[in-house]
């Protein structure tokens, strides 16, 4: 073996190692959430094993499960890369949220206000007006943030309670539906308004859209000028501007592609799970995208795999909240302590990883 | 005096009572953010911190009746919420705004958890003792002078905020390590224990404030009460200028914007309910706009070390 195959057989092993890593925080900080959320169960009167394995098994356990799973991944991928392709320049975008509901109503305004338009161009319509819809909306605090330095967290977080508030506004106003027998609903979709799905199952046309954007956009970051200019941002604004790269634009854009994933999410769920534009049609999906995409340590390709684990608790949570009464902020909290428990395992990967430094010099 | 002039009186006056008392619980979270962001940290924990103390506050008043002990648990049940953050972000050295959102969500599943149980219990508020004497004088009587106990405790903890600050060596320091934590930890300012008490006490108050919410305000446990006023309290820190008095002055009217609401129909307008709740957040949002141009500007106001980690062993 010469010396340079033998480096290259070495680049490979590291590669290979770098990957285990980054699949295995996640995994790790999982299990150290479930611990803490079996003791969180214990305190509230519940068998913390028996409950984890029934919603182990009720997500992944059987093609019912595993079909629920994916429909919940959907959103929570889509709302990832809303966080994630910002944060490849080092933005925060914690609109996800917003984004959703914005989406949700480009969606929908589509159905109310076009219904002459030919069947087959209502679907192409409404994935454009969400994408827009929740671009524009993520466009505001990318606006502030690249043209006048206003923190671009407080404003995307703002933004949430607007975006809700105008959802409230419409489906108990302009676009209430006087046949829904009083509740503050739109008009419900008809079948053509509903994006294809898989089956008899929820999983639709949304989770290929997510597939397909992680693919698109890990490769223009990875191979292309644009990329490396969003690269080149990320490590070092100043950098980037001594090196004519326009800094406000890339922000704005990258913050707006984002904001038009998120509004994927919000037509998939109007469109698709709740046939119909009403209030509340997040969980907190929004939030919770934004830590899947640091679960994932920022990378694309990991998000798919992080939003499908995500997806699993949801799915089957929710399942046994119908059957054995589990609240549905169970959630929450376990998406809370998977988060701090990754914090406490990022900490102690760069401690080690410092002292390994150390050791070499 | 026609019945015009008597309705808009009216309405001039209960807005302004209520923005007084609706500010309240923001004003709360906001002075103890103020401490926080002074040394350098951002907590977007608050809404979660909240939430904690508002579900805490609401157990101990229907369990015990005791609406001192109450508050005393909804302080220390946010305390220790905070705490986590607190480890985070000093001795872990995590991303701020990361930890605090993890924090939120933690402390948003935690209250909807436990307290689903309490959801529309009813229970003995707080009330509205007002100052005798003055709560008679017109117009100002009624808005100031006629306010519980927490609403006068608040005016106390802005002035005891801003006597920390800019009158005690503690405050001095603190204020310094929001600077330049390197500099003020070669001088031998202990910046680590500093932050970590600003964080808790910043917990505190919040924890105060989301109980005001629930016990003296609503008078009702509901999911998610708080509704981004911990997010907001971030906000009016920052459009404030990180100084307390002009933090619970902000509080106080954003509080008017969201009784506006319910007064405005009373007045007979009928402008959508929704888009007069979304007033608050837009004129907070415009406000932390203009600003950030204002600090832009003169280059004074944030303080330089916020949001950045800090490690006494490394450079």
């Amino acid at each position: 073996m010469t010396a340079e195959s033998g480096n290259h057989y070495r680049e490979r092993v590291s590669d290979l190692l770098r990957w285990a890593s980054v699949a295995l925080t996640p995994l790790s900080a999982i299990l150290l959430a479930l611990l803490l959320l079996s003791a969180l169960l214990l305190a509230a009167g519940r068998e913390p094993v028996s409950t984890l394995w029934a919603i182990a098994v009720s997500a992944f356990g059987s093609i019912g499960g595993l079909t629920e799973t994916l429909t919940r991944m959907t959103p929570l991928l889509l709302c990832a890369l809303a966080a994630g392709i910002p944060a490849k320049a080092g933005l925060f975008n914690i609109g996800g949220e917003g984004q959703l509901y914005c989406g949700a109503i480009g969606a929908t305004a589509i159905v109310i206000y076009m219904p002459g338009l030919p069947h087959s161009l209502t679907i192409p319509a409404m994935v454009l007006a969400a994408m827009t819809a929740g671009a524009l909306w993520a466009a505001i605090p990318g606006i502030l943030r690249g043209a006048l330095k206003v923190n671009e967290v407080l404003v995307s977080l703002m933004l949430n309670y607007v975006a809700v508030y105008l959802v409230e506004h419409l489906v108990h106003g302009p676009w209430k539906d006087s046949s829904a027998l009083g509740w503050p609903y739109s008009l419900s979709f008809p079948g053509w308004a509903v994006l294809p799905t898989l089956g008899n199952s929820n999983v639709h046309l949304g989770l290929l859209f997510g597939l397909v954007a992680t693919c698109l956009v890990y490769f223009l970051i990875k191979y292309t000028v644009w990329g490396f200019s969003i690269r080149v941002i990320e490590s070092s604004q100043r950098t980037a501007y001594y090196s004519a790269i326009r800094v406000t634009s890339y922000l704005v854009i990258l913050m707006a592609l984002g904001g038009a994933m998120a509004g994927l999410a919000g037509l998939g769920e109007v469109s698709v799970i709740q046939g119909r534009l009403k209030s509340g049609i997040s969980p907190g999906y929004g939030y919770t995208g934004f830590l899947v995409a640091w679960l994932a340590r920022k990378n694309l390709l990991a998000m798919v795999f992080v939003s499908f684990v995500v997806g699993g608790f949801y799915s089957g949570a929710d399942a046994l909240q119908l059957t054995a009464g589990l609240p549905a902020a169970t959630v929450d909290i376990f998406m809370g302590l998977v988060f701090l428990a990754f914090l406490v395992d990022e900490y102690l990967r760069t401690r080690s990883e410092a002292g390994k430094r150390l050791r070499v010099v | 005096m026609s019945l015009d002039t008597v309705a808009w009186g009216t309405f001039i006056m209960t807005v302004c009572a209520g923005a007084i008392q609706s500010g309240t619980p923001v004003g709360f979270a906001a002075l103890g953010e103020t401490i926080c962001e002074r040394t350098g940290v951002i907590n977007l924990g608050l809404e979660g911190i909240m939430l904690v103390g508002a579900l805490t506050g609401v157990i101990v008043q229907v369990e015990m009746g005791n609406t001192t002990l109450a508050l005393c648990a909804a302080g220390v049940a946010a305390t220790l919420l905070s705490g986590i953050h607190a480890f985070m972000v000093v001795v872990l050295n995590s991303n701020q705004i990361v930890s605090g959102i993890a924090v939120s969500i933690l402390g948003t599943g935690i209250s909807s958890f436990f307290g689903r149980s309490y959801v529309g219990v009813r229970f003995d508020g707080i009330p509205k003792h007002g100052i005798p004497g003055l709560r008679s004088i017109p117009f100002i009587g009624e808005v100031v002078f006629q306010q519980d106990l927490l609403v006068y405790l608040a005016l106390v903890m802005a002035l005891a905020v801003w006597f920390l600050l800019y009158r005690t060596r503690v405050g001095l320091q603190m204020r310094a390590i929001g600077e330049d934590p390197r500099i003020a930890y070669e001088q031998g300012v202990p910046v680590r224990r500093l932050r970590i008490i600003a964080i808790l006490l910043g917990g505190f108050l919040a924890g105060i404030g989301g109980a005001y919410l629930s016990l003296a305000y609503t008078q009702v446990w509901a999911e998610r009460m708080t509704s981004g006023q911990g997010i907001i309290a971030v906000g009016l820190v920052i459009v404030a200028g990180w100084r307390p008095l002009s933090a619970l002055l902000a509080a106080y009217i954003f509080g008017g914007l969201t009784v506006l609401h319910p007064n405005l129909q009373a007045l007979g307008t009928t402008a959508s309910p929704f888009l007069v709740k979304m007033l608050p957040y837009l004129i907070t949002l415009l406000a932390l706009i203009v600003s950030t141009l204002k600090y832009e500007k003169r280059g004074q106001g944030l303080p330089a070390a916020l949001m950045r980690q800090f490690l006494p062993g490394r450079s």
